[in-house]
């Protein structure tokens, strides 16, 4: 077991060790390149300055999906290969994702309040990604209740991948749900047409985010490796006491 | 230059936002704070990093 | 000091488990209990360390000053080691010496088990006989004169055996006594052992016998354990040692809420998926939805506020801490009583500061939020304190999982009514917020004194 689990990510630690400063530079320039193409974005005709949410609300929610589909992957690389630093990297996209799915529906909601009059709507996108904010927060109940993170780590998997094959059918079925019961009178976030002033500050922005995600995941991946091997050392300490 | 209409949810949306993102932050960097004590103690009573070797041969 | 067991007799379940037990146990002695399995050892240690209830015949404490009680003389070491994973080694320890009042010579304790070494590892990491010894320390970090110990040396290796032996002989030489239940030799020399029978026959004729002929001739011995148990001084004692007893629960409680994490927001987790799934029943009728949204928080709340009963008091059932919560000196009512305060606290409270968030996804006006936020700040110490004694049923007829809410919600009925009333009124009705929330209020100072009685009733008479 230690060889495969301490030899194979020692090699994983220090290629974080020399990755991370140069993702962090790069974090860095993306975001003060997007804001301040966000900052000299024009106004929309028809949401005026609040467009500038989207800013920060379409990236989010672009993460709270793009997260699970690296976790699913890892999920993947847990239940098929086998691979020790796909849990690693599942358990710690987790909170990360949650973190991002959260702030997509702050952001929705303080959205909303000018747009609707009230903080939140049972609009069938913010509902939908109410839902996956759920799943997250599952996920993590699920991870820090198993003590054994390799017991934990293959039911996460399964849940993870559940939770992607589900994802366009609660999706398909939100959307159901909310035609059905409001015809498209709601103003939908963000048109169909997005003007090209709008979509390149959104596209950096979004490129920004996804290199945060990236650095705080190597991160907190060095992070769980460093903890499993504070345990594995404390468990030959307690056996070999 | 006049602040726009609802600023204050642009705000409101932009702090939270650096807010989350400095918690984030701030949680990974104590966490290896944590995790690297945590070792070193382990390593100081003679169960470090080092003794790999060691490790191996017992598990 | 002395223990005597007359013509003990035990049923379970309609069947007699034995009959006609003696024995007699003095200061320095050790009593070894053999016998097969199901010939009662264990129930026989569980009846005299007051876990159990004789259908006949009775145990007597003679010499150990005029209101000793056994239970709170006695250590019973049990087949399960009463230890919380997340709390440290040493913790664990401290935890046990303050509730049960002693001295607080854990660090001895431990290096006695030869566990120094792990004082600041979590218990979870511990091995069986780690475990073990762990609770063999207990006996050491607290003095008592009586020793029940069920298997003492289950799980422990031969050092650990040499270990068990050697505190075992210190304590019969300082004057103690130990009754112990055990399959194979415990190394104590001139122990007298009683030969529990087969169920029917054995128990009546064979057993008693050896126990009584072997025995020595009852000498107590008083001065030996002068220290430990000097004659009790209710009063001033009395309550600090109380204050302290519970001031560990509260403070174990919390800490294990604290270490386990996530635990607490498991509830406010299963709150907003309740918040969550109504409007997708109800469809997503803002006007509809701010209507009815004080009563969807108060039944999400509800409802939260059960999911996390299940773990009141069946963890410490689970891992044997129950056992000596029981028979501790500190009123049971009172220990109850404050794990469910403790509880509240972990899972109540975050209830009520999630309230407002999902409040404002269900549109509900602003001073309508404030009453339900209130009514719930106020209402739920009453949904923990009834689910106490669900709690403490469910622990008794040892059946967890749907029964507990089936117990439970019944109860809780009055509480909504006027939770939900109150919330409502605050909007405007026909009834003023001040009425129903005075109601309230009644309800959960009633509950805060009926739900502890009945809890610790419960958990007196389970078997």
């Amino acid at each position: 077991m230690p060889l495969i689990d301490l030899a194979n990510p020692s090699r994983f630690l220090a290629l974080v060790g020399r990755v991370l400063p140069w993702l962090i530079a790069a974090t860095v320039i993306a975001f003060v390149v997007g804001i301040a193409l966000a900052v000299a974005a024009p106004d929309d005709y028809q949401q005026g300055a609040t467009v500038k949410i989207m800013f920060v609300h379409v990236p989010a929610a672009w993460l709270g999906s793009f997260i699970w589909a690296v976790m699913s992957i890892a999920a993947l690389g847990t239940l098929v290969w086998r691979h020790p630093l796909a849990d690693v990297a599942a358990k710690t996209a987790a909170p990360i994702g949650a973190a991002f799915t959260f702030l997509c529906l702050f952001a929705g909601s303080m959205w909303g309040r000018p747009m609707w009059g009230t903080y939140w709507v049972w609009d069938a996108r913010l509902t939908s990604v109410l839902v996956l904010f759920l799943m997250y927060l599952g996920l993590i109940a699920l991870w820090n209740t198993v003590e054994d993170p390799s017991r934990a780590a293959r039911a996460a998997a399964i849940l993870t991948l559940i939770g992607a094959l589900n994802l366009p059918i609660i999706k398909f079925s939100v959307d159901w749900w909310n035609t059905l019961h409001q015809p498209a009178s709601v103003m939908r976030l963000g048109g169909p047409t997005i003007h090209p002033a709008i979509l390149t500050p959104l596209l950096v922005m979004t490129l920004a985010f996804t290199l945060l995600f990236v650095t705080l995941h190597l991160a907190a991946m060095r992070n769980e490796i460093l903890r499993r091997r504070v345990r594995t050392l404390r468990l030959l300490e307690a056996h070999g006491a | 230059m006049q602040l726009p209409a609802h600023a204050a949810f642009i705000i409101a949306a932009y702090l939270v936002t650096v807010l989350v993102v400095i918690a984030l932050i701030a949680w990974v960097l104590a966490d290896y704070r944590a995790q690297q004590r945590d070792l070193a103690d382990l390593e100081a009573r003679g169960h470090g990093r080092k003794s790999g070797s060691n490790l191996g041969s017992k598990a | 000091m002395l223990v005597a067991g007359t013509s003990l007799a035990c049923m379970r379940g309609g069947l007699p488990i034995f009959r006609d037990v003696n024995f007699t146990v003095t200061a320095g002695e050790a009593l070894v209990l053999t016998g097969p399995n199901g010939s009662g050892k264990t129930t026989l240690l569980r009846v005299i360390g007051g876990l159990l209830r004789p259908s006949e015949g009775g145990v007597t404490l003679e010499g150990a000053g005029p209101d000793a009680v056994l239970a709170e003389e006695a250590h019973y070491l049990a087949h399960l080691d009463p230890l919380k994973p997340s709390l440290t080694v040493a913790e664990n320890l401290t935890f046990w010496t303050k509730f049960m009042g002693g001295a607080g010579a854990a660090d001895e304790a431990l290096a006695a088990v030869r566990l120094e070494r792990l004082a600041q590892l979590p218990a979870g990491y511990l091995s069986a006989g780690q475990r073990r010894r762990l609770s063999l320390a207990r006996l050491l970090a607290v003095r008592r004169p009586i020793w029940l110990l069920d298997e003492p040396t289950a799980a422990l290796d031969a050092a650990g055996q040499v270990i068990l032996a050697d505190i075992m002989r210190q304590h019969l030489a300082s004057g103690g006594l130990i009754i112990a239940a055990t399959h194979g030799p415990l190394g104590l020399e001139d122990a007298k052992t009683l030969e529990m029978g087969d169920t029917r026959s054995a128990a009546g004729e064979g057993a008693s016998p050896s126990a009584q002929t072997r025995g020595h001739a009852p000498s107590p011995d008083f001065s030996l354990r002068s220290k430990s148990t000097s004659p009790r001084k209710r009063g001033e004692v009395e309550a600090s040692s109380l204050s302290r007893s519970l001031g560990a629960i509260l403070a174990r409680d919390l800490k294990v809420a604290w270490r386990v994490g996530g635990g607490a927001l498991m509830g406010v987790l299963f709150f907003l998926a309740v918040v969550t799934l109504v409007p997708f029943a109800l469809g997503p009728d803002l006007g509809l939805l701010r209507r009815v949204g004080p009563a969807i928080l108060w039944i999400g709340a509800l409802l939260a506020s059960l999911l996390a009963l299940d773990r009141l008091l069946a963890v410490d059932q689970e891992d044997g801490s129950l056992d000596l919560i029981v028979t501790a000196s500190a009123p049971l009512e009172l220990v109850v009583a404050i794990k469910a305060i403790a509880h509240w606290l972990t899972t109540g409270v975050p209830l009520v500061i999630a309230a407002p968030l999902f409040g404002v996804m269900l549109n509900i006006e602003p001073a309508a939020i404030g009453a339900v936020t209130t009514t719930l700040l106020v209402g739920t110490p009453a949904l923990t304190f009834i689910g106490l004694i669900g709690a403490a049923l469910s622990v008794a007829l040892r059946r967890g999982g749907i029964l507990l809410p089936i117990l439970v919600l019944p109860l809780t009925v009055p509480v909504l009514i006027f939770g939900v009333a109150a919330a409502n009124a605050a909007r405007g009705g026909p009834v003023g917020f001040g009425t129903p929330l005075t109601i309230l209020c009644a309800l959960t100072l009633m509950s805060l004194v009926v739900g502890p009685f009945a809890a610790a009733a419960t958990l007196r008479h389970m078997e």
